[in-house]
């Protein structure tokens, strides 16, 4: 009897457990296991979406698959890449030129794909260098940065690189407000003297190029962030701003003073009116434009000594204030171009502005004073609607098309699915942690894909094992097809990705390009035939014009090089098959190997500094007889009779 | 069950009037004329489409490398397809593909396709001594004879064939590299 009863007791007990355990494991599994699957990318297959993501302090430019969340190519833009000889190679060194020299690094913030109708077109990608201004544009085709543009007075360059709805401008606004031009200055004579140059660059429709149409010189506020209008809008550009207040120390504090800062309205379209009309001010200024030619497979770079300027004041009805409480941070336009979000990054609540009210404003003149003589119009007549959101820090807002708006929030770590036009909170979905800006493909565009988001976080601590005091950050993807949002995946990120863009794959799957074509190779040293190869000396410079194939260089044995020359080693790659790179490095280069894409041509320079044999090899893992891809070069006193001669297979 | 040839042979009969250029004894000698004449025009096909196509896939080729065989030359199914064939030959020591220059053949097929089984069919369907059954027996006589044999047209694919050798290159462990494939 009582063994029954402790047996009937243990059952019960074993019972209760293992249906509590089944229950966990069951409501547990079938989330982990549908959310894996949402992610699962089989192998062999392809992602849905690309996603490129900014680097910040890596200077480059990050691609990514969604919703795999795999890491396909870091595109070097503003630093230099020795994976591929990025900004060490002699073809790319200009790309890094700026009116302050070489500048091999930057902080890269906000890529935005180029658009036609308000659409992704996928042609280029722009993104903003923050620290010494810049912007880049990268061609979608090659995957590559083709032109570089420096910003002159503009610093902190972090209101950019955000394009109008048909490419006709990529915009560049200040966040530092500095004395314009720049002179010597006491410091805390800012107030009333530093200007914010806000500045529009023209998009060539057919090449890409980029050219300074004119700054905008703004009152000496911070620029901070800033969006096109589009649809009705379109035409019309806004900017948040903080420090109004114009203080030039502690502005953590100093600059929170004023209960509201403004978003800037500028109707562009009005002031390219009044520039092509012979309006705005050229000044001397000296900024570098820096363009990478694809058939010569060489950037140049080209110092520019003036820019046009435009006082605003001088444009009248182009440029109004809208006040916005809080320092508004993020600052966004809704895919239909009426609501202009301003994310007041110490408030809990967003402000919606109205882009028909504004215009109702402006048109009857209810004005609320004046701030260096831009009108400033009435909170209350501009004003759509709020957010109470209960979050807190609101940063950034992107959009599914489908009247929602997602806005990330910083201090409360979470992502606010809300309703356009009801200002109604839908629901709310934790970070890990303290997200900064939100990414949905084709966010800011008339026409966003409104399946996934991707929350890129500041802060990553705990989530992935860790790897010392330092971790790269923490991204996690959201399913929003639903009418909750739904955490599918978790994936760390290079660098510190601040803004991304996305696309869907097609977009640009069918033009990325393959080889680039020997046939089109006009670089001047390169060597497009296969008995082309030579070695020229010309004084202590000798010029290899060498190629590359499966599995040797031609030559790969060189004589007569002396102590003191200055070595070009040209390689051209004559493989016209995908994805069969050579390398080149030799023992003693000074900079980086080289990557040599088919068809492509570029130079290492080589300065010996002692007799001997010294090899170079191939770097990239190219053919079964990848190991055989070697050469030497024999390195002879300075003053030496040594022949120069080049040899393969003698 | 008798032989149609043997039979059509037995009724073969010299034509009278060999000046005039055709004449048709019958409607159903009238057809299998146009058949005979039709027929070899089919094989105009080759001066356009390829006599024999090779595609090779491997897993690092998903895209895979081909080629056609033309009566006149080599050429990759894309572009850079033979550039890459001969690319991956060269390292485990195959010569590359032939060029126009170095295959006799490619200068002479064109010629004698262009002559042979149109001048015999051209012959026969002129000559107005055609039966309907001859037709079918006519289509592999002028295939073989527009390919000067068969055995000839087998032994030049046999030599593509061997120059094509790339099938087994990533299982290099003896490569058969001989310093004056350079």
């Amino acid at each position: 009897m009582k063994i029954n009863k402790y047996f009937i007791f243990y059952m019960g007990l074993a019972l209760m457990l293992a249906s509590c355990g089944e229950q966990k494991n069951s409501s547990n599994g079938a989330l982990s296991s549908s959310a894996a699957e949402k992610v699962y990318v089989a192998p062999g297959e392809q992602d849905e979406y690309y996603a490129f993501l900014s680097g910040g302090y890596s200077g480059n430019l990050t691609v990514y698959g969604l919703p795999s969340g795999r890491m396909f190519k870091e595109i070097p833009v503003f630093s230099q890449f020795p994976t591929s000889g990025y900004g060490y190679s002699e073809e790319t060194v200009p790309m890094l030129n700026t009116s302050h020299g070489f500048v091999p690094w930057d902080d890269l913030h906000h890529p935005d794909i180029s658009q036609t109708n308000g659409e992704l077109d996928g042609r280029w990608i722009f993104v903003n260098g923050n620290n010494t201004p810049r912007i880049a544009r990268v061609d979608l085709s090659t995957f590559e940065t083709a032109e570089i543009i420096e910003v002159p007075n503009s610093a902190g360059n972090h209101s950019s690189s955000f394009i109008t709805e048909n490419t006709e401008y990529v915009v560049a606004g200040t966040r530092f407000a500095v004395p314009v031009p720049q002179r010597d200055m006491p410091i805390n004579e800012y107030k009333g003297n530093f200007k914010g140059a806000l500045t529009f660059i023209s998009v060539d429709p057919e090449h890409g190029h980029m050219a300074i149409k004119f700054q905008l010189l703004m009152p000496g506020f911070n620029y901070d962030l800033s969006h096109p209008g589009r649809g009705k809008s379109h035409g019309w550009f806004f900017f948040t701003t903080y420090n109004t207040e114009e203080a030039n120390s502690l502005l953590e504090v100093n600059a929170s003073q004023n209960d509201k800062d403004f978003i800037a309205a500028i109707n562009w379209k009005k002031i390219e009116e009044y520039v092509n009309n012979g309006g705005g001010t050229k000044i001397p200024a000296k900024y570098a434009h820096n363009v990478y030619d694809e058939h010569s497979h060489t950037g140049t770079s080209t110092l520019k000594e003036e820019v046009l300027t435009v006082d605003p004041t001088k444009v009248p009805g182009a440029v109004y204030f809208l006040p916005t409480p809080k320092s508004p941070h993020g600052c966004d336009v809704d895919p239909t171009g009426q609501y202009i979000i301003g994310n007041g990054k110490l408030s809990a609540d967003l402000t919606v502005h109205s882009f028909d009210k504004m215009i109702a404003a402006i048109e009857g003149e209810k004005f609320d004073g004046e701030a260096y003589g831009i009108p400033i119009l009435k909170f209350e007549d501009v004003l759509a609607g709020q957010v109470k959101s209960g979050g807190l820090g609101p940063l950034h807002t992107e959009f599914d098309g489908k009247g929602n708006a997602y806005t990330t929030f910083f201090i409360s770590s979470e992502v606010v699915k809300w309703q356009l036009g009801t200002w109604e909170v839908i629901d709310r979905k934790p970070t890990y942690y303290s997200v900064g800006h939100l990414m949905i493909p084709g966010g800011n565009s008339r026409k966003p894909f409104g399946k996934y988001v991707v929350a890129m976080n500041k802060i990553t601590k705990d989530r992935y094992l860790p790897t010392g005091p330092e971790m790269e950050h923490s991204a996690q993807l959201y399913d929003i097809s639903g009418d909750k949002m739904e955490l599918i995946y978790d994936f760390p990120t290079h660098g510190e990705p601040h803004y991304a863009a996305g696309c869907p794959a097609e977009l640009l799957t069918s033009n990325s390009r393959k080889i680039y074509r020997l046939d089109e190779n006009r670089h001047p040293y390169a060597v497009t035939t296969a008995d082309g190869s030579k070695v020229v000396r010309d004084g202590n410079e000798v010029h290899i014009y060498m190629s590359t194939i499966r599995s040797h260089f031609t030559p790969d044995n060189i004589e007569g090089i002396k102590v003191g020359d200055k070595v070009y080693f040209h390689i051209t790659n004559h493989e016209q098959d995908f994805d069969v790179p050579h390398g080149f490095a030799i023992l003693g280069q000074n900079s980086s190997e080289l990557l040599v894409m088919p068809g492509q041509t570029k130079t290492s320079v080589w300065e010996p500094k002692e007799v001997g044999v010294w090899p170079f090899y191939c770097t990239d893992f190219c053919s079964a007889l990848h190991q055989e891809m070697q050469g030497y070069v024999r390195v002879s006193p300075a003053n030496s009779n040594v022949e120069l001669k080049w040899s393969l297979g003698e | 069950m008798t032989c149609p040839l043997f039979l059509q042979i037995e009724v073969y009969q010299p034509n009278k009037n060999r000046s005039q250029f055709v004449i048709f004894k019958s409607k159903k000698m009238k057809k299998a004329s146009i058949a005979m004449i039709i027929g070899p025009l089919f094989l105009l096909g080759l001066y356009i489409f390829p006599l024999w196509n090779i595609m090779l896939g491997a897993p690092q080729y998903p895209d895979p490398l081909g080629l056609n065989i033309h009566i006149n030359g080599l050429q990759g199914v894309n572009e850079f397809d033979i550039q890459n064939i001969d690319g991956l030959n060269h390292y485990i020591g195959m010569h590359t593909l032939p060029k126009v220059e170095d295959m006799w053949e490619f200068g002479t097929f064109p010629i004698v396709i262009g002559i042979s089984p149109w001048g015999i069919n051209r012959y026969i369907g002129l000559s107005g001594q055609v039966k309907l059954q001859m037709v079918p027996w006519m289509v592999p006589i002028d295939v073989h004879s527009g390919s000067i044999g068969h055995v000839r047209f087998q032994r030049m694919v046999n030599r593509l064939r061997h120059q094509f050798g790339f099938q087994c290159h990533h299982e290099i462990d003896q490569p058969r590299w001989k310093p004056n494939d350079l």
